[in-house]
């Protein structure tokens, strides 16, 4: 079980789980949360690879990076976010509209 | 080189970070007559990386901070274009009406930290810095997007530009780390090194650089990416629009010359031949331009057709990375200088005019302010330099990427055949703008907003424009010599 296969194959999951949320999902924040499954699946891979790959660190340096950046990215959206709420009213992609009325 | 010594070559961006970070404070402290503290302080702050980089200017490369960074001639090239691109739309930003009642100190400080961001990105050396620089510059622009609260076009391309850049961001860190995986380096000179050695599956290889270019895709607009692009162009305010079209478009080329110069061919810029990659860019290129003109066509607004026309440029810039080659390469980069120049021009004019024809149908003729001759002048050589008709610096460009598509070994006619045939179609929508400008007289006078600022750097613009149209050899050496990628 513990090998790097398992790991790979977890975060392959995460990622089609991801893009499938970003594809059918039209709530805002439910993509959001879907592109951070993908972002997650990226930091395993990178995690998995260091640990059973090539004998450097670098991989997990990266992945605590990209953590950090994740979570700037999830800020930066969940304002915007917020923001579309007072503005519309709404955070279903679908229905911003330019016309709609508060 | 270690991290004491190459603080001296990574001055610019510390002056670029001390100026922004103090420019909040500033702006607090100061709070009648912001902007006659801010404007200068800004200005200074744009002066002093310009000097810094200027004085530590290098024909040799280094590698700073342990290699994360590279500091060769490329990379300083880029860094003098974005400098003076930016410094330019930060003047002209000053002149826009929408921007006028809103604060505008938040407004340069991400100004500043997306040109940080890209300075970044045009010295990367590594995937980690390549990461963290593409977040810097795109979280930046996710907020300048966004910066109208209230205006609710400018609130619906805030949250297309937020899905579309999370998402192509998210699957270039999942291909980065299949690359690390398959190389164990973050390098990207040793990842070269190891893709070449190794005896993994080529296909694999292929379809994990198809993973990295869906990544970049979003920062240079190529074909799957520019129903978002264009949507947040046309939904974002002008100054910011005219930011977006030039220094992200800007960085991420260079970012992407830079991967395909150091991993991906060998010493005389000749493409590895086995991932493919010739003709992925190809068939890319081939496409942006062609859907890009096409969707131009039916724009009625000035702002979408733009917005359009930048992605058509987009595939032609990267019709000379497909044959790649010192030719290719420096065509490309002579074309992208060139573009951005016609287009910050394009966009001062179309900024200094009333902001309801930024908006308005083209044929709503009454609606046009383009009182005085000189603009219709100015706007027309910029727009004729886009089309790349003579004797304008669009048309060496042109021609210098249709000469590299010829001379190369493997000879790419029908790609030349597409890219004539774009022309055309750009030459015709371009003329659109023109024509509405020159044939319909407006009834409403609206008091002209030109002050001495924009037409000083609309004369600064059109001079390059038409001078690299009659003596271009300067500058094209002068790109020539600037191929130079540090490899550690």
């Amino acid at each position: 079980m513990n090998s790097l296969y398992t790991y790979l194959l977890v975060s392959a999951i995460l990622f089609c789980l991801g893009l499938y949320g970003v594809t059918i999902r039209r709530n805002a924040l439910l993509i959001l949360m879907s592109i951070e499954l993908i972002l997650s699946s990226a930091n395993i891979n990178l995690i998995a690879f260091s640990r059973f790959g090539a004998l450097s660190l670098d991989g997990q340096i990266f992945a605590l990076f990209a953590m950090v950046i994740t979570l700037a990215q999830a800020a930066v959206g969940i304002a915007i976010i917020l923001n579309v709420y007072n503005t519309f009213r709404t955070i279903n992609i679908d229905k911003l509209d330019i016309s709609r009325n508060k | 080189m270690d991290n004491i010594l190459s603080i001296k070559y990574f001055l610019p961006e510390i002056s670029l970070i001390v100026t922004s970070l103090l420019i909040l404070p500033l702006s607090l402290i100061f709070k009648t007559n912001v902007r006659k503290i801010t404007i200068p302080f800004l200005t200074f702050g744009f002066i002093l990386s310009s000097t810094f980089l200027i004085m530590n200017w290098d024909l040799s490369g280094h590698g700073l901070f342990l290699n994360l960074i590279a500091h060769d001639r490329f990379s300083q090239l880029f860094k003098l274009c974005l400098l003076i691109f930016t410094f330019f739309l930060f003047l002209i930003s000053l002149n826009s009406s929408e921007l006028k009642n809103i604060s505008s100190k938040e407004y340069h400080f991400f100004i500043f930290i997306s040109l940080l961001g890209s300075f970044l990105l045009v010295s990367s050396n590594n995937l980690l810095m390549i990461y963290i620089s593409i977040e810097t510059l795109s979280i930046a622009c996710l907020i300048l997007v966004g910066y109208l609260k209230t205006n609710k076009s400018s609130n619906i391309a805030a949250v297309k530009n937020l899905f579309s850049s999370l998402l192509s961001s998210a699957i270039l860190i999942y291909g980065l780390s299949l690359v690390y995986g398959l190389t164990g380096t973050l390098n990207l000179h040793e990842i070269g090194h190891s893709l070449s050695n190794s005896s993994i599956n080529n296909f694999s290889i292929t379809v994990i650089i198809l993973i990295i270019l869906f990544g970049f895709g979003y920062k240079l607009t190529i074909v799957p990416f520019h129903i978002w692009s264009t949507d947040v162009y046309k939904g974002a305010t002008t100054p910011i629009t005219a930011f977006l079209t030039t220094v992200p478009k800007v960085a991420g080329f260079a970012i992407l010359i830079r991967v395909l110069a150091t991993t991906f061919s060998n010493a005389n810029f000749t493409l590895v031949k086995y991932f493919h990659l010739s003709e992925i860019i190809t068939v890319l290129a081939a496409a942006t331009m062609t859907l890009g003109n096409l969707l131009a066509i039916n724009q009625k607004n000035i702002k979408g057709i733009l917005a359009y026309s930048s992605i058509a440029h987009s595939g032609f810039i990267l019709m000379g990375l497909a044959i790649f080659g010192q030719e290719g390469i420096s065509a490309s980069i002579f074309y992208l200088i060139m573009y951005s120049i016609a287009f910050i021009g394009v966009f001062t004019v179309v900024i200094n005019s009333n902001t309801e024809f930024q908006l308005a149908n083209l044929k709503n003729h009454n609606r046009l302010n383009f009182q005085s001759s000189f603009s219709t002048i100015i706007i027309s050589i910029f727009l004729i330099s886009l089309t790349g008709l003579p004797p304008t610096a669009g048309f060496v460009g042109k021609f210098y990427l249709f000469a590299a598509l010829i001379k190369g070994e493997t000879k790419f006619y029908w790609l030349v055949i597409i890219g004539i045939i774009n022309c055309i179609i750009m030459f015709f929508y371009h003329a659109r703008i023109i024509h509405s400008m020159l044939l319909h007289k407006n009834e409403k006078h609206i008091k002209n907003r030109y002050d001495k600022v924009s037409n000083v750097i609309l004369i600064l613009l059109v001079i390059p424009t038409i001078l690299f149209g009659i003596y271009w050899t300067p500058l094209f050496d002068f790109i020539k010599q600037s191929l130079h990628f540090f490899m550690p």
